[in-house]
């Protein structure tokens, strides 16, 4: 059998555990009274007194245009998902909710060129100095040499003793000398096929030829691309994806955490004395905090999978359910509130980073996960980097001072990701949080008071040596204090939300620390205004609903000064400054607004969405139009279109290669700066460019057809 | 010295009145009567008699019998209307004797929205006179604590279809299921106690919708205050979203979730009193959809094992298939004060026994018929056990057609109970924890 064949055949397996499973699982429970309300004193309506079983189809089909290097992507996403949800009640009180959910994304097989197993290919990492062009290795050209063949690299031409490098100062490459210990570089199980260039989808700083210099202030960061089962080269678990087969990425919820399960869970209500009551729900479950649209700041007890269309689905869609227990304690109205709970929330499953997708799939958000393969495939197989040295270290046509850029293979083990810490379950590992929730006695004010402990869910790398640039992949302890309000304003007519929260020990990458990560205390909030508006132009029959959210984010402990772009003993490579210390901004502020109106008793939905990060300069708008042809079947046709509206300067910034000893086994020798200041567009910018500016080309038109059987 | 003309004296006593409604001095006699209106006998019309077919071939002659707009749809050819049975459902003594204490003691500040004194039942529990400028929107303080909500109902499923008014195409159909409504202070039929909160709000409702797939798990929770001069106070959960969202002033007035109803028009007015200007037209006998649910037509769509609602009939479909008997009514006619509210003008028709507002015409703010809203009220003795053992008319069929956009949408009732609901049922926790 081919490996086509047992491709589809393993398919067809998924799709029949997608089908069947659920069907058993409703099949074989029991019969029993409805109990979902918990109120044993109402008696039930009738069609809610046994079972109920829906079915949904989806079909979310998305193409772009073309992408930073010109190539037009196509086919985006062919989506197909089909749920299944069930609701019964099991007796006694206790009522049971299951919702299964099973995906094929048709891309990896239609467009298979741009995201499945003929993605990538051959590649000339960028060398601005021509070394190896000059040095007569094959295949290069006056600006670049293929991947595993650069001039500089291990067994091909100049035997570098990267151990030596000191970039900035302190001596020149050597022909002597050997990379320290026995790693290796092998084309065999490193070929240059199935590459692409870190950050050409959205960016053109590979080429080493932005921020107006020759190069060295460009890294240019090789990326394998296809799925794993076909190129395993930078494949870790990042936490729920990096390694990642090509039936695991088409038919992503059937993996080993039983994702196909989206939600399975049991929930009954005692009712205690004076009216009081206590309900427990156990199960796979999301639960939901938090009063803001579009953003994340209470709302985190859920990691998220950006995976599956980044941010542009519901997060009812891409919130990934955890195995939890909460306990709702409903204590009534007291002489000040209306109504006040409290809630405590233990998330018991084995920790779940946010999936922030695949490298070499439609949705890697800030292609991180590109970030990350690259980075791990550097120091699984090795790797050349483009730019990686300035020529002048060899002398040169312009003298000791030639910034030009110099590419480097690097061998194995001593640049990248080495592990990938992912939190085992343990008591300490797992997830608990509080909420107290009070209504005002006039109903005008309901708030909350949020409390949370766990594990970050985005990851950070921290320095395996001082200064390296050699990681471990972390997944920090974190605090979250928080609480949000909401209230109206009768004569503006709009509605008020609040939401806030201050986060304690993130970690954020620091290229002024030997570390590479400083902790921080980050505060998040959102404002958020909503305003039913009439608008006859619009609709005079109805009012147009206006919603507009400003969001806040400071860094507590921000570190970051600008510097000129360095070069080789201390020689301005010209072009911005760009800036070293913390990643990211200090104060960074979005701007969303909604437009949303409605026609045909509601069937007809236009909706235009924009949202601006202010700080990179940043914006998308998204035109939508939904319509419920029938209760049954709906249609939403639609467009995100993205742009900047400044140069991607502002996003440069140092990426450590300016450590003196950076790549040293013994690490950074006292007494030399940590940082210097030699950076670019890769590989840190795409977190200050942030989830729209990293996304700038790649705008979409997209089709929804949703049916319920 | 002053010589007060003879005619200035009931202008001063307007104005006062127009400032604060102070207790009226109705005997209980009076009283009695008025929550009697048939107590000597139905109402007659010349050729108003049961089974009587009105359509557009014989419906001038019911012309003082039929609300205007009602008139224009027969008239239209739009519908007929089958006369049935008269029947009566008076009010309970304890709700009639809650009206006798509140009536003693009442103040309203008329314009104003703010009321006082009230301890159950009817607040102006007699007679408007047409001399009195308070007469209309005492009416709508009546309208506001009716049997209408006899302190706990319970639906399900309770449906509601968006049709085309023409071809009676069903292009939404939207299921409340379960839905509750409930009074707070000085509930009289069930456990004549307070509810919490009831100092703030008097009524409470939860309609939690459990299909169609776009708006599944989507939970309208109402609170309506006590001071009808302040903005109820609304949240919706968004089952998509798994949030609770806080409804705004004018939401309200907008279709709610696409029907031809806004939250304002729930049980003809569901608003704040504060917000109109009310004037009362007078009192008519004409017919209104007042039946035994088992003399109407029933369908088989949405039944269960103890229910089939009314069918729907005439243009559009739009048409509750119930007959429809000659009642008592009070004709009120409501004005916004806002500039930008949707309509220009409401004629709304109080059933002089039950208080439902069972019809509202609706105009636009050019002035022209807009909508038109009807719900007719079943007779106990054709209801479920639960709800005959009450004594009360009870929600049976409803629509409100648009005649402007040519779209109506029917409403399918199930009333299953008039049993206590818990109180928990109407907070914020419990409608996010429905999922």
């Amino acid at each position: 059998m081919t490996q086509k064949r047992l491709e589809k055949s393993a398919l067809v397996t998924r799709w029949l555990r997608a089908s069947l499973v659920p069907l058993l699982l409703t099949g074989f429970a029991s019969p029993m009274l409805h109990a979902e309300d918990g109120l044993p004193s109402i008696s039930p309506s009738v069609s809610q007194s046994s079972g109920e079983t829906k079915i949904y189809y989806e079909n979310d089909t998305r193409m772009r245009g073309k992408d930073a290097t010109g190539n037009r992507v196509g086919l985006s996403k062919f989506r197909n998902t089909l749920k299944v949800e069930h609701k019964r009640d099991l007796g006694d009180g206790w009522a049971f909710k299951g919702i299964f959910r099973g995906t094929y994304d048709g891309v990896y097989d239609i467009n298979d060129e741009e995201y499945g197993k003929n993605a990538g290919g051959p590649i000339n990492v960028s060398e601005r100095s021509g070394l190896s062009f000059g040095m007569g290795v094959p295949g290069a050209t006056p600006t670049s040499v293929p991947y595993g063949s650069s001039f500089v690299g291990p067994g091909i031409g100049l035997v570098a003793n990267i151990d030596q490098i000191a970039f900035l100062s302190g001596g020149a490459l050597t022909t002597t000398g050997t990379f320290s210990g026995q790693q290796n570089f092998n084309l065999a199980s490193n070929p240059n096929q199935g590459l692409q260039h870190l950050g050409q989808r959205w960016n053109t700083g590979y080429s080493g030829t932005d921020f107006g210099n020759p190069g060295f202030g460009n890294l240019d960061l090789p990326v394998p691309v296809r799925p794993c089962d076909v190129d395993r080269r930078g494949c870790a678990d990042f936490g729920g994806y990096g390694d990642l087969t090509s039936n695991a990425l088409k038919a992503p919820e059937f993996n080993g955490r039983l994702d196909f399960i989206r939600e399975f869970y049991a929930q009954k209500t005692w009712d205690l004395a004076d009216g009081k009551q206590f309900n427990i729900k156990v199960g796979k479950q999301q639960v939901v905090w938090g009063r803001s649209d579009l953003f994340r700041v209470l709302d985190v007890i859920n990691p998220l999978d950006y995976s599956r269309n980044s941010i542009y689905d519901e997060f009812e869609d891409t919130r990934i359910p955890m195995w939890i227990l909460q306990g709702n304690y409903r204590m009534g109205a007291s002489d000040s509130l209306s109504e006040r709970n409290v809630q405590v929330v233990w998330n018991f499953d084995q920790f779940r980073a946010n999936n922030l997708g695949q490298c070499g799939t439609p949705n890697a958000v800030l292609e991180a996960g590109c970030f990350f393969r690259a980075a791990k495939s550097a120091w699984d197989y090795g790797a050349t980097i483009g730019n990686l040295a300035p020529a002048g270290l060899l002398g040169g046509p312009s003298g000791p001072y030639n910034p030009a850029g110099m590419a480097v293979t690097v061998p194995t083990h001593q640049a990248g990701i080495r592990n990938v810490e992912l939190p085992n379950w343990s008591l300490k590992n797992t997830q608990i949080g509080s909420r107290f929730e009070g209504v005002s006695k006039d109903g005008t004010i309901a708030f909350s008071v949020n409390g949370l402990i766990g594990r970050s869910q985005m990851p950070s790398l921290r320095a395996i040596r001082p200064s390296a640039l050699a990681f471990d992949m972390y997944f920090p302890r974190i605090s979250v204090l928080g609480g949000s309000m909401d209230f109206n304003v009768e004569a503006l007519n709009t509605t008020v939300r609040l939401e806030g929260a201050m986060t304690h020990g993130e970690e954020l990458t620091d290229t002024s620390q030997s570390s590479a990560t400083s902790r921080h205390r980050i505060w998040r909030s959102v404002i958020g205004l909503d305003r039913p508006t009439q608008i006859d132009w619009i609709n005079p029959e109805r009012t147009t609903l206006i919603s507009a959210q400003f969001f806040w984010q400071h860094i507590v402990g921000f570190n970051e000064t600008s510097v000129p772009n360095i070069g080789a003993f201390g020689y301005p490579l010209g072009g911005s400054n760009v800036k070293t210390g913390t990643v990211g901004w200090k104060d960074n502020h979005l701007f969303t607004l909604v437009v949303s109106a409605q026609y045909m008793q509601d069937r007809l939905n236009p909706q235009l969405v924009f949202a601006r990060d202010i700080e990179a300069r940043a914006n998308i708008i998204q035109p939508t139009a939904t319509f419920l042809y029938t209760d049954k079947l709906k249609f939403k046709v639609g467009a995100n279109y993205k742009w900047q509206t400044g140069n991607m300067d502002r996003y440069a910034f140092t990426d450590g290669r300016g450590l003196t000893g950076t790549l040293s086994a013994s690490g950074q020798p006292p007494g030399f700066p940590v940082d210097t200041g030699v950076g670019g567009l890769e590989a840190l910018g795409r977190f200050k460019a942030g989830i729209i500016g990293s996304a700038v080309k790649e705008d979409e038109i997209f089709f929804n057809m949703q049916y319920q059987f | 010295m002053f010589r007060i003309k003879k005619h200035t004296v009931p202008l001063i006593a307007s104005l006062v009145m127009g400032v604060v409604g102070t207790a009226f001095a109705a005997t209980d006699a009076e009283i009695d009567a008025f929550f009697h209106p048939y107590a000597k006998g139905f109402p007659s019309a010349p050729g108003v008699k049961e089974g009587v077919v009105i359509d557009k071939g014989n419906v001038d002659q019911f012309k003082d019998v039929l609300s205007p707009r009602v008139y224009d749809q027969v008239k239209a050819g739009n519908t007929s209307i089958t006369v049935g049975k008269q029947l009566t459902a008076a009010a309970p003594a304890a709700f009639v004797a809650a009206s006798k204490k509140t009536a003693a003691k009442v103040k309203v500040q008329f314009g104003k929205g703010k009321i006082e004194g009230y301890e159950g039942g009817m607040p102006f529990p007699y007679e408007p006179s047409a001399s009195d400028p308070n007469a209309g929107e005492k009416l709508a303080w009546n309208n506001r604590y009716s049997l209408e909500i006899p302190d706990d109902i319970t639906m399900g499923p309770f449906v509601w279809e968006y049709r085309d008014g023409n071809t009676g195409k069903i292009n939404r159909t939207v299921d409340f299921d379960p839905s509750y409504v409930s009074n707070t202070g000085h509930r009289t039929l069930n456990k004549p106690e307070n509810l919490p909160g009831s100092d703030e709000f008097f009524n409470l409702l939860m309609l939690a919708v459990k299909s169609p797939q776009d708006l599944k798990d989507t939970v309208l929770l109402f609170k309506r205050r006590v001071d009808s001069s302040r903005d109820d106070d609304g949240q919706l959960y968004l089952g998509f979203q798994r949030r609770a969202r806080r409804l705004s002033t004018s939401a309200t007035t907008d279709p709610f979730l696409g029907s031809n109803a806004m939250i304002e028009e729930f049980r003809g007015f569901n608003g704040k009193v504060s917000d109109f200007n009310w004037k009362f037209i007078g009192t008519r006998n004409i017919l209104a959809p007042y039946y035994s649910h088992k003399d109407a037509k029933l369908r088989d769509d949405y039944k269960t094992a103890d229910w089939r609602a009314p069918a729907f009939v005439g243009k559009g479909q739009c048409w509750a298939a119930v007959p429809w008997s000659l009642r008592k009514v009070y004709v009120v006619e409501m004005t916004p004060k806002r500039a930008d509210h949707p309509i220009s003008k409401r004629t709304l028709y109080f059933d002089a026994e039950s208080f439902h507002g069972m019809l509202s015409e609706v105009y636009d703010r050019k002035g022209e018929f807009w909508k038109l809203w009807i719900v007719g009220a079943g007779h106990p003795s054709g209801q479920l056990p639960a709800v005959a053992k009450k004594g009360i008319w009870t929600w049976d069929s409803g629509s409100m057609i648009d005649v402007q956009a040519v779209q109506c949408t029917t409403l399918n009732f199930r009333v299953s109970s008039l049993d206590p609901i818990p109180p928990n049922v109407y907070t914020l926790e419990y409608i996010r924890s429905r999922q």
